[in-house]
């Protein structure tokens, strides 16, 4: 069947595509979207002009929530909401690699490097219908609504707990750093998801204000902070290095750092004293399906699901490509805390 | 109940093609009718489908209703000698299982490009004026010549739309049209090209859907050639 799509050709260029899909398995409607920093990277042309020519054309947006309008399979129904997952797994026996992450427990698909993952090497989710499986939708119950939008932000959290292995430990002193939209959403599942105390560093008084579950601190004067048994680093760019140095400075002996944010340069970091303490470096970054439905899991808590809504800065109707540029144009120029939810209409 | 009526009555004469009609070609490996059922199919708003169509091809869309898994066609009708009169058609096919106030969306078979948006722009303008069409503005100066030589006037382009289908109507207002229309002597009804002529002539308002440019409708060879070339491969 034709459904059309949005798709970046070139940094800040967007075109209409009709393409003709094949509805075998599950077909979808794209029906709420958000902006991520990494579409807006490949909005602005912020990456090497080589790696973009590889992946242009490609539909934007991963962070997307749809209606099922047809199950082959007969496992959904039409008319269910779901989250759309954005890691497609490889097509892959197991043997291309040295050691096949997929079963690995701690890694899955995530780390697989044959895996795809939407709007970075595979088309994203701005068009009219997409064809999928069902083990890459979530459903989601009645009770949460366009918040479910956030759900792909909640399992990045819900996938740096389970990586830390968090969500069963007892003892539990987390700092967060970063005051960014990630950094309130990890703090926020740290604390209602693994029920931890939780303290968040942060630059911007204005975003630490919002954050009224956990201790707050401004970035140059954590003194009075607590030591912590687990620190995680959710800024990212060039202020990645102070804040992981910052964290090392703040950990127990044996403690852990886990890495989030998306660093720009090499990281000068004080490895003296990460072996001094004895202290876990540890990388995660996106997520797969169990952190997904852990996700709609903590939809479900009254409290986490009041602060997520906060972050609903508003809802625009994008129903013609001129405001799909300019729902670009605004989220590239953001400050807020929070996003703007797109309900696309082609 | 909205139902979304197929029409495949035409005879292409203008593609040139001499074995079918331009609406049972095939694009990529698809007839142009199944790609514009399937456009209504998977729309949440279509509770069910009739097709009108030529009652020699009637078999083979069955075959095809099959292959591709089309589950909404509930009446296949005949196509009539005219476009009104299968509409006409359609409108009987569909009478015993409708009320007057379900909407019906009649569309051309050769639109296969129709969006969701058109569609459901369409029922709720409906629901908002009781008839609606889909228009696109005139972006070219429309020129009016009646004998085909000569330039008569150059009409205001701010208020000239392009007509496109969908055209819907409630039942109740669409089938009065066609009763009021069929009540005159043959002589005396008025030329007319779509619904949307038909209930207007009957007094009642009509309001507008906006229509695009891709929702164009395959009519020449070239038109064969812009569909085409619009469609890219997807992954």
């Amino acid at each position: 069947m034709f459904v059309r799509s949005y798709k970046i050709t070139e940094p800040k260029r967007f075109e209409i595509f009709v393409e003709d899909i094949y509805s075998e398995d599950i077909l979808v409607r794209p029906e709420n979207l958000a902006i991520c920093k990494a579409d807006i990277r490949y909005y602005l042309g912020n990456r090497d002009i080589n790696v973009l020519k590889r992946k242009f054309p490609m539909s934007l947006i991963h962070e997307g929530t749809g209606v099922v309008v047809r199950d082959n399979s007969g496992k959904m129904k039409p008319g269910q909401k779901v989250v759309m997952l954005p890691c497609i797994k490889a097509e892959c026996d197991g043997t291309k690699c040295l050691t096949c992450v997929r079963d690995d427990e701690n890694l899955l698909d995530n780390y697989c490097p044959e895996s795809r993952f939407r709007s970075s090497n595979y088309d994203g989710f701005s068009k009219e219908m997409i064809n999928t499986q069902s083990e890459y939708l979530v459903e989601i119950p009645d009770s949460i609504g366009e918040e479910a939008v956030f759900s792909e932000l909640i399992s990045v959290g819900c996938c740096a707990m389970r990586r830390a292995g968090l969500w069963d430990k007892k003892e539990k002193k987390i700092a967060v750093w970063g005051d960014g939209i990630m950094g309130y959403i990890i703090s926020l599942v740290a604390k209602y998801g693994v029920g931890a105390d939780v303290s968040v560093v942060g630059i911007s008084p204005e975003k630490l204000a919002k954050i009224d579950f956990a201790d707050t601190y401004f970035v140059n004067d954590i003194d009075s902070m607590p030591n912590i048994t687990v620190a995680i680093e959710a800024v990212g760019g060039n202020a990645s290095a102070s804040a992981v140095n910052q964290a090392i400075d703040k950990l127990c002996s044996g403690g852990k750092i886990v890495l989030c944010g998306v660093s720009n340069d090499n990281a000068p970091i004080n490895t003296r004293m990460v072996l001094e303490h004895g202290l876990t470096l540890m990388g995660t970054t996106r997520s797969v399906r169990c952190d997904f439905e852990k996700a709609i899991e903590l939809l479900q808590i009254p409290e986490f699901r009041e602060r997520i809504l906060r972050l609903v800065d508003g809802i625009d109707v994008v129903d013609n490509i001129n405001k799909y540029y300019k729902a670009f144009d605004e989220a590239s120029k953001s400050q807020s805390l929070g996003k703007r939810i797109i309900k696309l209409v082609f | 109940m909205n139902i979304a009526v197929i029409l495949a009555g035409g005879t292409g004469s203008r593609m040139g093609i001499v074995d079918m009609p331009k609406q049972f070609i095939e694009i990529y490996s698809k007839p142009v009718i199944v790609h514009t059922i399937e456009s209504f199919e998977i729309n949440d708003n279509i509770d069910a489908i009739c097709v009108v169509c030529i009652k020699e091809w009637q078999n083979n869309l069955k075959i095809w209703l099959k292959e591709y898994d089309i589950r909404k066609v509930r009446w296949i009708a005949d196509a009539g000698d005219s476009r009104q009169r299968s509409s006409l058609n359609a409108l009987d096919a569909i009478k015993d299982d409708c009320t007057d106030e379900d909407i019906v969306i009649i569309h051309d078979a050769a639109r296969p490009l129709v969006s969701q948006r058109i569609i459901n722009e369409n029922i709720e303008k409906v629901k908002q004026y009781g008839a609606c069409d889909t228009v696109v503005p005139a972006h070219d100066t429309v020129i009016r010549s009646i004998d085909g030589e000569y330039l008569e006037s150059i009409p205001a382009r701010k208020e000239l739309y392009m007509g496109q289908t969908p055209q819907s109507f409630t039942y109740g207002i669409i089938r009065k049209s066609y009763d009021d229309y069929y009540a005159l002597p043959e002589d005396k009804r008025p030329v007319m090209t779509d619904d949307c002529g038909l209930v207007l002539n009957s007094g009642i308002k009509i309001g507008m859907a906006m229509g695009d440019k891709i929702n164009m409708k395959l009519t020449t060879m070239e038109d064969l050639l812009l569909i085409k070339s619009l469609i890219r491969t997807t992954r």
